[in-house]
């Protein structure tokens, strides 16, 4: 697992990471990273931190919608690089790219995290009943183009947007109301398909 | 009604409420604590959620009134609201703490409405769901009114469907297709 992060640094941005950052002392840092991977040593590490954690923080920033985020690429980034050290190689490339390398994939696993999160909270909303399911992207994309206040609130950490249903809504679930209504939750389902369809006829017929 | 604008604060929240209904928020975020100390002076504050239809008239929000607080036993501020009409938002402008507003204008709807009507059913199978929950029968005093547009009104909110289709009752969708609708899940 170790080992694939150190052979991913491409020529390709090595050779931009060189041209964006003229001034830089490569050597400096790749011996600060060796000072990390052989003692082990703090102050080197603190030397690579000032370097590298606002330049993280900046390109984090520009793929992420919120600060805490890019923070955590941040953090997460330069852990790595104080555990990962040792995998260090000047000869195959400078400090930068490989720093950078590090962060790349730490982003990737972040925002694979985030898509995730997002699948579950939508199969959680859509739940069995298929008409019902084209709306919620329909309005996000309008949002999206339309109004950036609402993308704004749309932005919000699916964390907090969690929190905010699990703790607002008094909307009761399928099986409270299965139990209410002392039927089967099979039942209850098919139940709100069916009447939620039917109701889709009735409007149809009245309002197109 | 007035065509009286008011500026309100507003809280993104997807909660379907109609007037009359009544529910418990618990406010933990600083822009919204705020937000509870204008709705006094400000006479209440909007829940209008985001999930909103594209091709619909305007943004549409709950007019909400603060009738109770407490604190939470995990510390939270605990207030309960009581929403009094609908309103149309236009407007919408975020301040310094990211604390949304929006001028808000009334808007009439079938869930205001009073009848002596029974709906037998609708009414005491609500009336025991509300007797079996402890929050739901502390938020409405074991007071049930005995009105139909207040029934369906109750059941709309609570019964679990999308909020899209919840929706089209605040536009497209009369009294009587709400009555159908939560009749045909309640009664077969």
């Amino acid at each position: 697992m170790v080992v694939e992060q150190t052979k991913l640094p491409t020529g390709v941005s090595h050779a931009k990471s060189n041209s964006m950052n003229e001034n830089i002392d490569h050597t400096q840092l790749s011996e600060w990273l060796n000072q990390v991977a052989d003692k082990r040593c703090k102050n080197a590490f603190t030397h690579l931190f000032k370097f590298f954690a606002p330049k993280i923080q900046r390109i984090a920033r520009s793929k992420f919608p919120n600060e805490a985020q890019s923070h955590e690429v941040v953090q997460e980034t330069m852990s790595n690089v104080w555990r990962k050290a040792h995998l260090f190689d000047a000869n195959k490339g400078a400090a930068t790219t490989w720093v950078y390398t590090v962060m790349r994939n730490v982003t990737f696993d972040l925002l694979r995290k985030v898509k995730s999160n997002r699948e579950d909270n939508l199969s959680d909303d859509i739940w069995p009943i298929a008409e019902g399911s084209v709306t919620e992207e329909q309005v996000y994309e309008d949002h999206l183009e339309s109004n950036q206040l609402l993308r704004v609130i749309e932005a919000l950490p699916e964390a907090q947007q969690q929190v905010v249903k699990g703790f607002y809504l008094m909307e009761m679930s399928q099986e409270q109301l299965a139990n209410h209504l002392n039927l089967p939750l099979g039942t209850i389902k098919s139940r709100l398909r069916l009447a939620l369809a039917k109701l889709k006829v009735q409007l149809g017929e009245e309002h197109d | 009604m007035s065509a009286k604008t008011t500026n309100l604060p507003v809280f993104p929240l997807d909660l379907f409420l109609l007037p009359g209904g009544i529910t418990r928020l618990r406010i933990f975020e600083p822009r919204y604590l705020k937000m509870v100390g204008l709705a006094s002076q400000l006479g209440g504050f909007v829940i209008s959620s985001n999930k909103q239809n594209i091709n619909q008239a305007y943004r549409w929000g709950s007019w909400v009134e603060v009738i109770n607080f407490e604190q939470g036993k995990d510390g939270v501020l605990e207030i309960d609201v009581e929403c009094g009409c609908l309103v149309k938002l236009s407007k919408l402008e975020q301040d310094n703490d990211k604390l949304l507003f929006a001028d808000v204008e009334q808007r009439k709807h079938w869930s205001q409405k009073t009848s002596n009507t029974e709906l037998a059913l609708l009414a005491d199978s609500l009336k025991t769901l509300f007797e079996n929950n402890e929050l739901l029968a502390k938020l409405y005093h074991d007071q049930l009114p005995n009105n139909p547009y207040w029934t369906v009104s109750r059941w709309l909110e609570l019964l679990p469907i999308p909020f899209d289709v919840k929706n089209k009752f605040v536009f497209d969708s009369s009294y009587t297709e709400a009555k159908k609708l939560v009749h045909s899940i309640i009664s077969q």
